[in-house]
C-alpha cells in the first residue's frame, strides 16, 4: 500500500511538472523599446520562450489579474497593444492619446488605466470593450500607475509636477495630490495598500507614503537616476533600479534604510517580482537583457538575453 | 541681466530629463591592429581628448576617477562639459555623461525659441571600453541619450534622426582616428 501510494505520488508529481508550463507557469513580459518587440520569459525555466513583434516603441506593461491578457503601451503608436497571453500573440491595438506610457490593470480585471506623458491625463478604459470611459486630468507628465489591492485607489506619479495624485476609482476623480521628491517616475504599492513608494529620478531618492491617507513618512536616498521599484519577501524589502549606476538599491521597509546594493547591467529600468515573492527581475536597457536577483541572498542568480532597449515599465509579471 | 536669465533658462532646459520621447542608442565597435594596452594608453586619461578630431582642447578638474569634470572645446568654438561616472582601469573602461553644452544655434519651433545644443541630444551618457584580442584589440563606444527636444513633435534639428546622426558621426570619426593613431 505504501509502495503504491509512493508510486502514485511520483506519477502525480511527474504529471504536474510536465503540464505545469502549459497551465499556469508565470511569465514575464519584457518590452524591448528599440527592438519593437516583447520578450516572453517563462519564469519556471528563465528562458525566453517567444518574442512578439509590437510596433510603436513598446514601453509600459500591465498583465490582467488572471494572467490571460497583456497590455503594452506604445508611445509612438499613441496607445497600447493587447497580447493574448495563452497564444502569445498580438490580438489588438488601441489608440488612446499622444504619449501613452504608464499602464496598469485594475485588480478585478475590469478596467485599464493609461497615463499620457504629453497631455497630462489618465485614460480609464473598460477592459472588455477597450473603450475609454473617462479621461482624468492629473499633474504634468504622469508616469507610474498603481492601484490599491482593494481596488479603491489609483495612484499616479506626476513627473514634472513632483507630486503623486490619488484618484478615487469609484468616482474617477482626483481626491488628493501631494508633493514628493523631484521627478517621481515609478511607483510601488504594498500588498495591504497601506504604503506607496514613489521613485524620484532627479532627487535620487524614494518618497515613502502612508496610504490611503497620503501622508509622507520619510525619504530614503538611493543611487543615481532611480527609475522604478518592486517589493519582495512579504513586502519586507524594496528593490530600486538606479539607471546611472547600473545597480539595484535594497531597502528594509521596516527600518527604511539601505541594506544592500546589487550590481546589475547598464541602465536598469523596469523591475518586477516573481510570483514566488523571492526573485526579482530587472530589465537592463543598455545590455539588452534581464538580471534575475535573489531577494534573500541579494545575489544575481542569472542573466537572460532579451532585446534592444529592454524597458519593462510597470507590472510585467502576472500576480 | 538678460544674458544671465538666458543662461539660467538654458541650464534648466539642458538638465531637464525627459522620459516621454524614446531613449536612443548608438553602439559602435572597431578592431584595431595594436595591443590593448597601447590603445588604452591613448584614451585612458579623461583629461586628454586629443584623439577625437572635433575637439580642439580639453580642460579637466580631477583625475581618472568618479566625479572628475572635463570641458571639451570644439574646433568651431562650441563646448561640452562631461562628468566621469565610473572608471575601471582593470577593465580598460570608463563611463561619463554630458552635464552641459553650448548652443549651436537658436531656432523657432511651435512659436517658441529653441536652443539647439552643439550635440543635439539630451541626458547623454556613454561608456568606452578596450578589449584585448590577442595581439590586437577591439574598442566599443556606446551611448544612450534622448533627442534634444523634450516635448512632443520635435523640429528637424532636434529629432531622433538628428541625435543619432550626430552621435554616430562622432563615434565613427573618433574610432577611426584612434585606430590610425594606435596602428602608427
Amino acid at each position: 500500500m505504501f509502495r503504491l501510494n509512493h508510486r502514485m505520488a511520483l506519477l502525480t508529481l511527474t504529471m504536474a511538472s510536465v503540464s505545469a508550463p502549459l497551465l499556469a507557469a508565470p511569465f514575464a513580459y519584457i518590452s524591448n523599446q528599440l527592438g519593437d518587440s516583447v520578450s516572453i520569459i517563462d519564469l519556471a525555466t528563465n528562458k525566453v520562450v517567444n518574442t512578439v513583434a509590437v510596433n510603436g516603441k513598446p514601453a509600459g506593461v500591465a498583465v490582467s489579474p488572471n494572467g490571460d491578457t497583456v497590455y503594452i503601451s506604445t508611445p509612438e503608436a499613441q496607445g497600447f497593444a493587447v497580447l493574448d497571453a495563452r497564444k502569445q500573440e498580438l490580438v489588438r491595438t488601441v489608440k488612446t492619446s499622444n504619449g501613452a506610457l504608464g499602464i496598469t490593470a485594475a485588480p478585478d480585471g475590469k478596467r485599464l488605466y493609461v497615463a499620457d506623458w504629453f497631455v497630462n491625463t489618465v485614460s480609464v478604459l473598460d477592459a472588455d470593450s477597450l473603450e475609454i470611459i473617462k479621461t482624468i486630468t492629473v499633474g504634468k507628465s504622469p508616469s507610474g500607475l498603481v492601484v490599491s489591492p482593494d481596488n479603491h485607489w489609483l495612484y499616479v506619479a506626476n513627473r514634472l509636477d513632483n507630486s503623486v495624485s490619488q484618484i478615487d476609482t469609484h468616482t474617477l476623480t482626483v481626491k488628493k495630490t501631494i508633493p514628493v521628491g523631484q521627478h517621481p517616475f515609478g511607483l510601488a504599492i504594498d500588498s495591504t495598500g497601506t504604503r506607496v513608494y514613489a521613485v524620484n529620478v532627479e532627487s535620487d531618492d524614494v518618497t515613502v507614503l502612508e496610504t490611503p491617507q497620503m501622508k509622507p513618512i520619510t525619504t530614503v536616498k538611493v543611487g543615481a537616476l532611480p527609475y522604478a521599484a518592486a517589493l519582495a519577501l512579504n513586502d519586507s524589502r524594496l528593490f530600486v533600479t538606479n539607471m546611472d549606476d547600473g545597480t539595484v538599491s535594497v531597502i528594509d521597509t521596516e527600518t527604511l534604510t539601505n541594506i544592500g546594493l546589487i550590481e546589475v547591467g547598464e541602465k536598469p529600468e523596469g523591475i518586477g517580482t516573481h510570483t514566488d515573492d523571492r526573485h526579482i527581475y530587472v530589465a537592463n536597457w543598455f545590455d539588452k537583457n534581464v538580471s534575475v536577483l535573489d531577494a534573500k541572498t541579494l545575489q544575481v542568480k542569472e542573466t537572460i538575453a532579451t532585446g534592444r532597449g529592454s524597458r519593462a515599465f510597470g507590472q510585467f509579471i502576472a500576480k | 541681466m538678460k544674458n544671465y536669465f538666458a543662461l539660467l533658462m538654458f541650464l534648466f532646459s539642458s538638465f531637464a530629463y525627459a522620459h516621454g520621447p524614446v531613449r536612443q542608442d548608438t553602439d559602435e565597435t572597431i578592431t584595431i591592429n595594436a595591443p590593448a594596452d597601447k590603445v588604452w594608453g591613448i584614451i585612458k586619461n579623461f583629461g586628454d581628448m586629443s584623439w577625437l578630431p572635433p575637439v580642439k582642447s580639453t580642460d579637466v578638474k580631477g583625475g581618472n576617477e568618479k566625479g572628475a569634470v572635463r570641458v571639451l572645446t570644439l574646433q568651431d568654438g562650441g563646448s561640452i562639459t562631461e562628468e566621469m561616472k565610473k572608471y575601471d582601469e582593470a577593465k580598460m573602461s570608463y563611463s561619463y555623461k554630458i552635464t552641459d553644452m553650448s548652443t549651436a544655434k537658436t531656432i523657432t519651433h511651435a512659436g517658441k525659441e529653441e536652443k539647439v545644443p552643439v550635440v543635439p541630444v539630451d541626458n547623454y551618457s556613454a561608456t568606452i571600453t578596450v578589449e584585448a584580442q590577442g595581439a590586437t584589440s577591439s574598442v566599443r563606444w556606446k551611448a544612450g541619450y534622448y533627442r534634444a527636444y523634450t516635448n512632443n513633435e520635435p523640429p528637424e534639428d532636434m529629432n531622433e534622426a538628428a541625435a543619432n546622426a550626430a552621435i554616430k558621426g562622432i563615434f565613427t570619426t573618433g574610432l577611426n582616428n584612434l585606430k590610425a593613431l594606435a596602428e602608427k
